[in-house]
């Protein structure tokens, strides 16, 4: 029996260990917010790239707003402090990259059920409305945020962790996101990863159903879902006549706008003709985001289509 | 609570321990609490049925005990089994039926008076009625005696970790065992343990991660190439196994740690070479209870129409399994191809084995190989009919894996590569416990370090590559 429990005991005794050296390191700051603030910085720099959802999920949870960003990257591009200086919303962003909208509906879901949502700004294209675009990492996060023993005890903590503990023992940078690669190289992949989604693109009926049910939701709940096509570059927009998907287009653009506000920006036009507006086909510069923001949030219409669905 | 929630990670180490200093004697009623506690916990209703099943069984196998002539027994046995089976006829069937009936009289534009009735199947209801079945007939049979202790009866019928989706266990087996005082032996709870971990490898690192891929796939049927189906569907055959291995393995391990011993429910069945073999791998607890109550008394009294009759009880038999899977046309097709596929074997058995013994082929590699990938692609394809929603759905695939075959298949990229890295190391001891059992020991090795270096590896691809969050093994459903 002794035996027994000795074994046990020093089996156990790694996971301990692990666990102590996770709940001092608090690399999503579960447990408090983070008060030194290098080692923030380096929590921003690593936990955040680990694990957006959670990291966004638990920040969101200790200081909820009523305005909420959902989608992927390009409306991860969309910075928080320049709504205020247009708009004076308080708006939190809860995109990530290679958010699907699967993603956004789980955290819809989430946070609509936890906080008082007053107005949504969701990113949307014909990339991620895709019926084969079912990428789930929304779910597994929130599990993880529920449960203090899948917190301590799950990939993310553990490599956000362990990374954390790398650059403070051997004083490194890391930097989990820069591409490896030159810049038209790294347009080109973008380009390519864009075929990928288009060819194995089908009419997404589930999303279709799930979305309705979000817009009555909205409506009975007085929260304004303002749908927003950000602008890709030419070179995107060729690809989905390339993969003879126009027509799929446009009823993309008839589904949002039967959801709720629309702006489209996705179009042949100054922004998007322009290649020095983006870093890469998909991703637009700092000075488009300002003019996003700046039209989404005035309503002051210079670049997008609009359509209201009050009209 | 399911095996894979945190509740249940809480629940089993505090009953493992109140189990082991409870005085021997009354460890039965320790177990009984704790698998009333953890069904209720599930719905707190469903342990009502439970209780009239087990109030049932328990009356009249008294009665049979006590009966003077065998007619006496046999009547018992059937209104026994008639009352067990009502619940689940109800639960189970009822809205199959009634929906059947529905729509046949309205395409004849005839109203059906009763409304549509929306019932929630209670969870291991299939699994429990049939253990309940398997006692009565035994009792009735004389292979064994009556439990006079109706709380041991109430165990057997609703412990924990069988409740929910089997072993179909045995009252032969597990009668005896809840009555002796076990001491507690740590080579047992350790070999418990060890069956848990790599249950809960299969579940979550392999099964609910292929399940992505798969439900990714047969969730938009109408949207996906023939390619795509054909890889979803292999993919299914994985996933089912490893969904429903994992879980056996987790509930036999749970078992063992509280000292109970329960029967094998799978059996590397992918190495198989034929689809008999595949039979004796694959729910081994089902298929060997079939055996006993469905097929063997029907093949003994169909023994006049010779191998036409074998042939009669294997369909009628898998008939029974499909029904038993569930009320839809899908699980019967299903079944049935299972016993056409058995019923063409047992023809041709005999002129089989003679010509593989004349070549030879059993000892060539090429031939294993062979029949077992042609065993898979039987069983893969024959799982289309339980995977899809319903008939059209299913003949919608199969329609489109011949139209659109030669396709690039849906890919994603993080699904596909860590369910690969799954499925490739179940497959790799798998491919080791058949062919070489008693080499490269892992679980087993002798050297300490080799051993807690193979635990530690599992346990940190459980929580690495593992998906959490989904509660549910497929076999819930039946």
């Amino acid at each position: 029996m002794i035996k027994f429990a000795i074994k046990s005991l020093i089996f156990v005794l790694p996971f301990l260990i692990l666990i102590t050296i996770e709940v001092i390191i608090d690399p999503f700051n579960y447990f408090s917010e983070e008060k030194d603030k290098k080692l923030q910085e380096k929590k921003e720099d690593i936990s955040l790239k680990t694990n957006p959802y959670l990291y966004k999920l638990i920040k969101y949870d200790r200081d909820p707003c009523s305005i909420i960003i959902l989608g992927d990257s390009r409306m991860d591009l969309l910075l928080t402090s320049k709504f205020e200086t247009y708009s004076k919303e308080k708006v939190s962003n809860l995109s990530i990259g290679g958010g699907t909208v699967q993603d956004a509906i789980e955290i819809f879901r989430y946070v609509s059920e936890k906080h008082d949502i007053k107005k949504i700004y969701w990113g949307m294209s014909i990339e991620s409305y895709s019926g084969t675009r079912l990428r789930n990492r929304a779910t597994p996060s929130i599990e993880i945020k529920n449960s203090l023993l899948l917190y301590l005890l799950n990939r993310y903590t553990f490599s956000a962790t362990m990374l954390i503990c790398r650059t403070m023992i051997f004083n490194e940078q890391i930097d989990l996101s820069k591409p490896p690669v030159s810049k038209e190289v790294f347009w080109q992949d973008q380009l390519d990863l864009c075929s990928r989604y288009l060819g194995n693109y089908s009419y997404p009926e589930n999303y279709f159903h799930d979305l309705k049910k979000i817009s009555a939701d909205c409506l009975a709940k007085n929260i304004k879902l303002v749908f927003v096509l950000p602008p890709t570059q030419l070179d995107l927009q060729k690809k989905i006549h390339e993969f003879k998907l126009d027509e799929e287009d446009k009823r993309l653009r008839v589904d949002l706008e039967s959801f709720g506000d629309v702006y489209d920006f996705n179009y042949p036009n100054t922004i998007t003709t322009d290649k020095s507006n983006y870093n890469d086909p998909f991703h637009f510069k700092e000075s488009i985001s300002n003019i996003i923001i700046q039209e989404i949030s005035t309503n002051q219409i210079k670049y997008s289509k609009f359509t209201s669905i009050t009209k | 609570m399911g095996f894979n929630s945190l509740n249940f990670l809480l629940f089993f180490p505090l009953l493992a321990v109140v189990y082991y200093i409870t005085p021997a004697k009354f460890r039965w009623l320790t177990l009984l609490v704790a698998s009333y506690f953890f069904y209720i916990n599930i719905k707190p209703v469903f342990a009502l049925l439970v209780a009239g099943v087990t109030l049932s069984t328990f009356i009249f196998t008294r009665l049979i005990d006590n009966a003077n002539t065998e007619s006496g027994k046999r009547t018992y046995m059937v209104i026994n089994i008639l009352l067990i089976l009502l619940p689940l006829f109800f639960f189970k069937y009822f809205t199959s039926i009634n929906n059947g009936i529905f729509a046949l009289l309205e395409s004849h534009n005839i109203r059906w008076p009763l409304p549509e009735i929306k019932l929630l199947l209670p969870v291991g209801i299939s699994f429990y009625t049939f253990m309940a079945i398997g006692y009565t007939v035994d009792v009735c049979n004389e292979s064994i005696k009556s439990e006079k202790n109706i709380g041991i009866l109430a165990l057997f019928l609703s412990f924990f970790p069988l409740i929910l989706s089997g072993p179909i266990e045995r009252a032969k087996n597990m009668l005896p065992q809840f009555k002796t005082s076990l001491k507690l032996d740590f080579t047992i709870v350790k070999q418990g343990m060890k069956m848990m971990l790599w249950g809960y490898f299969m579940k979550l690192v392999v099964a609910d991660r292929i399940g992505i891929y798969v439900d990714a796939v047969y969730g938009n049927i109408s949207q996906h190439n023939g390619t795509s189906l054909i890889v979803a569907s292999f993919l299914y055959s994985i996933q089912l196994y490893a969904d429903f291995g994992g879980y056996s393995l987790i509930a036999i391990g749970t078992a063992k740690i509280l000292g109970i011993n329960v029967m094998q429910n799978f059996k590397r069945p992918f190495f198989s070479i034929s689809m008999s073999e595949f039979w004796r791998r694959w729910h081994i607890s089902l298929i060997s209870w079939l055996t006993d109550y469905v097929y063997t008394p029907l093949s003994f009294s169909f023994r006049r129409f010779k191998i036409w009759g074998i042939v009669l009880a294997i369909m009628i038999t898998f008939f029974l399994s499909g029904i038993w899977h569930g009320a839809t046309l899908t699980f019967i097709v299903w079944g049935l191809i299972q016993g056409l596929f058995l019923s063409i074997e047992a023809l041709t058995n005999k002129k089989r084995t003679l010509f593989e013994s004349k070549y030879s082929l059993n000892r060539r590699i090429w031939f294993i190989v062979l029949s077992c990938s042609f065993t898979f692609l039987l069983f893969s394809a024959s799982l289309v009919f339980s995977r899809a929603k319903d008939l059209s759905d299913a003949l919608l695939i199969y329609s489109k894996i011949f139209s659109s075959m030669l396709q690039m298949p849906y890919r994603d990229g993080y699904t596909m590569l860590y369910s690969f890295i799954g499925f490739g190391i179940l497959f790799l001891k798998e491919f080791m416990d058949e062919y070489y059992p008693d080499k490269f020991l892992l679980f087993e090795n002798k050297n300490i370090i080799i051993r807690w270096l193979t635990y530690y590896f599992v346990i940190f691809l459980i929580l690495y590559l593992g998906v959490f969050g989904q509660e549910k093994f497929i076999y819930f459903q039946f």
